[in-house]
């Protein structure tokens, strides 16, 4: 009953949270009414369209007015005026005007966005999959590798690797690996456009992309394992296991790492927020065909649109994390499900 | 016959340390009992873990242990694991602390029980003999659930679950309230009773150990002292240490009460504060003061007594208004305060009201400097803060001048509480609240501070309403006494008379736990 | 006071050195940092005129380098400062009044932390174009609420502390009680926390070049200069790596200085 309410209370925070941040990105994006329009129509648009087009979206509505009806757009209540053959634009949906998920058109490319988003959608999760596939099993092994025997040779080796690999940011990674494997050994190719032609195969294109992303966050998440393990070591009721004789096995199995895995959970579903960054990174560097090189490409356009969909989509798989983050601490300590 | 323990010119030393444990001998025999007792960092813990073979970095640098006539000094971890919940067994401080918060009770319980042939049977055996009368139902709780006593109580049971030859407690009863003390302490004497197991004692305090075991040794610094029948030891101490812990042991005969003709300094009138449930959480509401009335007099020292959660330092609070109250009214000389928090208090009803806190680790400002904390409890009292009214009050608590360039860090546990009291009396208050002073303090070193509070008192005229959970302590210092049950009062009157004829239930109980040893 | 730690040594003497680098840059600089040599172009490795080389057009690495240093060293104390200002304040107001300002600064920082700063900057830059001003104030809403946070913690962790309490009890006002009773109790973990994050903004505004994003050329960006010594890679190698070993040797400078602080206050 009490868990029942628990939930129903992060979600309704979760929708809260959800709706405020996208109400500031609409607000950092359309702040300026005359920004809009002059990213629709161009540096060279006279003053007349500008006018026109200001009128027929509204733009000079008060920010809440314009921010709800960008929300109904969205929801597919209110239709998406930018198609009028009336504005000269010539943009057109074979949606139609109104459907759940419009974000309007991306002016870079003169098609509407979802389309946009939709080709390459796939491709990033198919790199984040695997990036996050690999780092969970990666750090929890290296950090409870470390964190039993803090202060041990393996401690000590994984401990120093880690501090240096977080420090190391995803371009100069790639940048390396891009000097040892492409320029002097010739195994992997310098970049993944994905092509089905090319002479490269899926997955050699995939290795460097994926590579880089791994390093970077097990590197950080395999730290807070081995800080939360070694902590979990040294409590008092360790000492109650170990001196009830049970063997050591045991005693780190049942009584050691379910503890310890309490606070790494919250590090690794925030994790998956923070590896959405090295994608747009990693993507650039590989032209990896996915969303984070078209959400570099649509800003030094300014693609507005474009932007505030990728965005959104940012913020609801980071926020959906958090949620998720939550129910599972409240899972693993009982504590935390009794208490609030 | 063999010994169950027999511990030879056993020393201790961690790291290239100095010795923490030199020479001790000891020798409890089959079903036997044996107190161990010292202050903080006498190395009775330490000669536990010896035992156990966890020292962690430390090592058994000469002497030997014999378990059963087997010598198990420095076993290798496999062959002492197999010791470990069969042969030996042990209990902790800090019960919550020492059960894994992520697993049931129940698991905990059947994991102890691994060796047992019906393992369920077992369990259900020792929870009935550790007193929980619905064991089914204790199995399922997460250890989160339980009360400081129950969490002890399935310690023990854990380790009874061993049927170890030797059963280790270590101070399993600091840290809990004192009537839960006694339900443990009564169930440790049963066991020790019992014979089953040999029992080791360790604890602090002498007398909690004159009701579990019948002999005891005395640990200083490293070394045992003085060993001997409990009761002998008590009567006639041989070792100076001895005599000086039980010297520490407060026994008073109880102050006359001084009723004067002058109208009360504070008196409180159905004074009532409740804790709603939280916003979101359906608890009940607590009433942590229930229609609390009495009165304190011009220079009286009066004793509230009660267990943590029975509503006196609620009561305190209000007084120096770090809460308010929701009901009933405090007149303090005239003015009503029960509704006034520090921060709406003219600078001096502040003044004229000052408290000294519980805890000597948390009471001073880590950062500041002991010199700038009194020079700025004489600035807010209105008084000058020069270097010589510092060393003034620092001389009023016996600290050397020195004392005020120190930080809190470099001074002991009863130095800064001393520094406490010097900052509260610094703008010559009339009224002084002590809430519980001296509880996180060494015995030896509580008789000292309770001493100073009285000598100061004295000298000033202030009146000090001291709040304690130890009857016992109160005893030599308090004019009168009342004892706070639930929030609400139980018991009061004059300090001799509530000595000499306690009438309420819970007043008894109190008495019989703080004077049990004292009275054999 | 003890000895300070190797890790506190190296790490502050990397982070000294360079801003002694940046701070007389002028003076150490054999070239300027935009001066084309279209001689060294064709042949851009180490030379006696140019010690470290040429970029691909002919700008010496050393002078660009060095010039690069400047650059992060007025963005990232003037991003991070920001930040810790905004968060410290906000998580000492919410720490210690609680209630409702507690409950707004938790909302806030839920909201802003949902937007990972790289994102937050191109959404930024998108609408406003890149500056200075964007990258401060994207590093400032996208780490002021973990370091409100934080010091929410801290403020509760001592909040409780009797030494506050007597503070109240004696009337202290609120303002002498946050700033010389608690700020001086809760400083470490901050300390570490701001060195730590200093580390990860040299990373975003490194990032932020190499995107393209960063401030425009020629401004000498470490970032920048690795991005257009890539298609080089196989010939000249010096041309990325040395730009990318600089920005390495802060982050990791940084990261040493919060371990180092770590364990002297824990």
């Amino acid at each position: 009953m009490k868990l029942a309410l628990f939930v129903l209370r992060r979600l309704g925070q979760t929708l809260f949270t959800m709706l405020a941040a996208s109400f500031l990105l609409f607000a950092l994006t359309e702040f300026q009414p005359g920004t809009v329009a002059s990213k629709i129509l161009g540096p060279y648009a006279v003053e007349t369209q500008v006018a026109l087009l200001s009128e027929k979206l509204g733009l000079d509505d008060p920010l809440l007015t314009r921010y709800a009806r960008w929300l109904g757009t969205l929801a597919g209540v209110i239709e998406n005026p930018l198609s009028d053959p009336a504005l000269g634009l010539g943009l057109s949906d074979p949606r139609g005007t109104q459907y759940v998920g419009n974000f309007g058109f991306s002016l870079m490319q003169k098609e509407p966005v979802a389309d946009v988003i939709a080709d390459r959608l796939g491709n990033t999760v198919l790199l984040t999959v695997w990036a996050i596939g690999l780092t969970i099993p990666l750090s929890l092994l290296l950090g409870t590798l470390a964190g039993m025997r803090p202060g041990s040779l393996a401690d000590r080796a994984i401990s120093t690797t880690t501090v240096i690999l977080t420090s190391l940011p995803e371009f100069v990674t790639a940048v390396v690996l891009l000097l040892i494997f492409t320029a002097w050994l010739g195994w992997l190719p310098g970049t993944s456009p994905l092509d089905p032609g090319d002479r490269w195969s899926l997955g050699a294109q995939l290795v460097m992309p994926v590579t880089v992303l791994v390093i970077a966050s097990s590197a950080y998440v395999t730290r807070i394992v081995r800080a939360s393990v070694a902590d979990t070591i040294g409590k008092d009721h360790v000492r109650t296991a170990t001196l009830k004789g049970l063997s050591p096995a045991r005693v780190i199995w049942s009584h050691v790492l379910r503890n310890a895995m309490i606070a790494p959970v919250t590090v690794i579903l925030l994790q998956i927020n923070w590896i959405l960054t090295g994608v747009v990174v990693v993507e650039a560097i590989f032209a990896y065909p996915g969303i984070g090189s078209l959400m570099l490409r649509a800003a030094l356009f300014g693609d507005i649109f474009t932007v505030q969909a990728l965005t959104l989509l940012a913020l609801a798989v980071a926020i959906v994390t958090q949620f998720l983050g939550d129910l599972l601490y409240a899972a693993l300590d009982p504590r935390i499900r009794a208490g609030t | 016959m063999t010994a169950v323990l027999d511990i030879a010119g056993l020393s201790v030393a961690y790291g290239a340390g100095p010795e923490v444990v030199s020479g001790v001998d000891l020798r409890i025999g089959p079903g036997e009992s044996l107190g161990l007792v010292g202050e903080s960092g006498s190395g009775k813990s330490t000669v536990a873990m010896a035992v156990m073979g966890h020292l962690g970095p430390g090592r058994v640098t000469s002497g030997r242990i014999l378990l059963d006539g087997a010598d198990i000094t420095g076993l290798a971890e496999p062959a002492m694991r197999r010791l470990r919940g069969d042969r030996l067994a042990m209990v902790y401080q800090d019960p919550i602390g020492a059960l894994n918060p992520t697993m049931r009770v129940g698991r905990q319980l059947a994991e102890a029980a691994r060796r047992r042939d019906d393992p369920a049977r077992a369990i259900r055996e020792v929870l009935t003999r550790t007193r929980f009368p619905d064991p089914e139902r204790i199995l399922r709780r997460w250890p989160h659930e339980l009360s400081g006593g129950q969490a002890q109580r399935i310690v023990i049971a854990m380790a009874l679950l061993a049927r170890p030859r030797l059963l280790i407690l270590d101070e399993p009863t600091t840290g809990l309230d004192v009537t839960v003390e006694a339900e443990v302490t009564d169930l440790v004497a049963e066991i020790a009773a019992a014979g089953e197991s040999a029992l080791l004692y360790i604890s602090h305090d002498l007398n909690l150990i004159a009701k579990v075991t019948l002999r005891v040794g005395v640990m200083q610094e490293g070394r045992i002292v003085e060993e001997g029948p409990v009761g002998e030891v008590l009567a006639t101490p041989q070792h100076p240490y001895t005599r000086h812990l039980l010297d520490c042991l407060p026994r008073g005969i109880g102050k006359t009460a001084r009723e004067g003709g002058t109208p009360p300094l504070v008196r409180l009138d159905r004074l009532t504060r409740v804790f709603s449930g939280g916003l979101f959480s359906k608890g009940p509401e607590v009433r942590a003061a229930d229609g609390v009335s009495f009165h304190i007099g011009r220079g009286e020292t009066v004793a509230l007594i009660g267990e943590s959660g029975s509503g006196k330092s609620t009561v305190a609070r209000i007084l120096i208004g770090l809460d308010t109250a929701d009901g009933g009214t405090v007149d303090f000389d005239g003015q009503a305060i029960a509704q006034l928090p520090a921060g709406a208090r003219p600078r001096d009803l502040i003044r004229r009201i000052r408290i000294v806190f519980q805890n000597p680790d948390g009471t001073l400002n880590p950062a500041h400097r002991v010199g700038r904390i009194l020079a700025r409890a004489l600035k807010r009292a209105g008084k000058p803060r020069d270097a010589a009214s510092v060393e003034a009050l620092l001389a009023l608590v016996r600290l050397p001048p020195e004392t005020a360039r120190r930080r809190p860090a470099a001074l002991s546990g009863g130095q800064r509480q001393r520094v406490a009291i010097a900052r509260a009396f610094a703008g010559t208050p009339d009224l002084v609240i002590a809430d519980e002073p001296t509880s996180a303090l060494d015995v030896s070193v509580q008789a000292a501070i309770v001493d100073l509070m009285g000598d100061v008192q004295q000298a000033s005229g202030t009146a000090v309403l001291f709040i304690s959970h130890d009857l016992a302590l109160v005893r030599s210092i308090a004019d009168r006494v009342v004892v706070l049950y639930q929030g609400k009062i139980v018991e009061e009157g004059p300090a001799a008379e509530i000595f000499a004829a306690p009438q309420h239930a819970y007043t008894k109980t109190l008495l019989a736990a703080a004077a049990h040893a004292l009275t054999r | 006071m003890t000895r300070p730690s190797g890790a506190i040594l190296i790490g502050g003497g990397i982070l000294l050195l360079w801003g002694i680098v940046a701070l007389f840059a002028p003076l150490l600089s054999p070239w300027s940092p935009t001066e084309i040599d279209f001689a060294a172009a064709a042949n851009p490795g180490p030379s006696a005129a140019h010690p470290l080389g040429t970029d691909p057009v002919g700008r010496d690495m050393l002078a660009r380098l060095i010039y690069g240093a400047r650059t992060t060293y007025i963005v990232v104390p003037l991003a991070i400062g920001s930040a810790f200002l905004t968060g410290g304040i906000a998580g000492m107001l919410a720490g210690w009044y609680g209630g409702w300002v507690d409950s707004l600064v938790s909302r806030i920082s839920d909201v802003l932390l949902s937007f990972p700063a790289l994102v937050l900057y191109i959404v930024l830059i998108t609408a406003f174009g890149p500056s200075v001003t964007n990258i401060v104030v994207a590093v400032t809403l996208a780490y002021a609420p973990g370091m409100a946070r934080l010091m929410r913690g801290q403020v509760l962790s001592v909040k409780r502390a009797e030494y506050v309490q007597a503070a109240q009890a004696a009337g202290e006002p609120a303002p002498y009680i946050m700033v010389v009773e608690i700020l001086p109790n809760v400083g470490g973990p901050l300390i570490v926390d701001l060195c730590l994050r200093a580390g990860y903004t040299v990373i975003l505004i490194g990032t932020l070049g190499f995107l393209g994003l960063g401030l425009p050329p020629p401004t000498p960006d470490w970032g920048g200069m690795v991005v257009e010594g890539v298609p080089f890679l196989p010939l000249h190698p010096h041309m990325a790596l040395l730009p990318a070993a600089a920005v390495t040797s802060v982050v990791v400078a940084c990261n040493l200085l919060a371990d180092g602080l770590r364990e002297r206050t824990a």
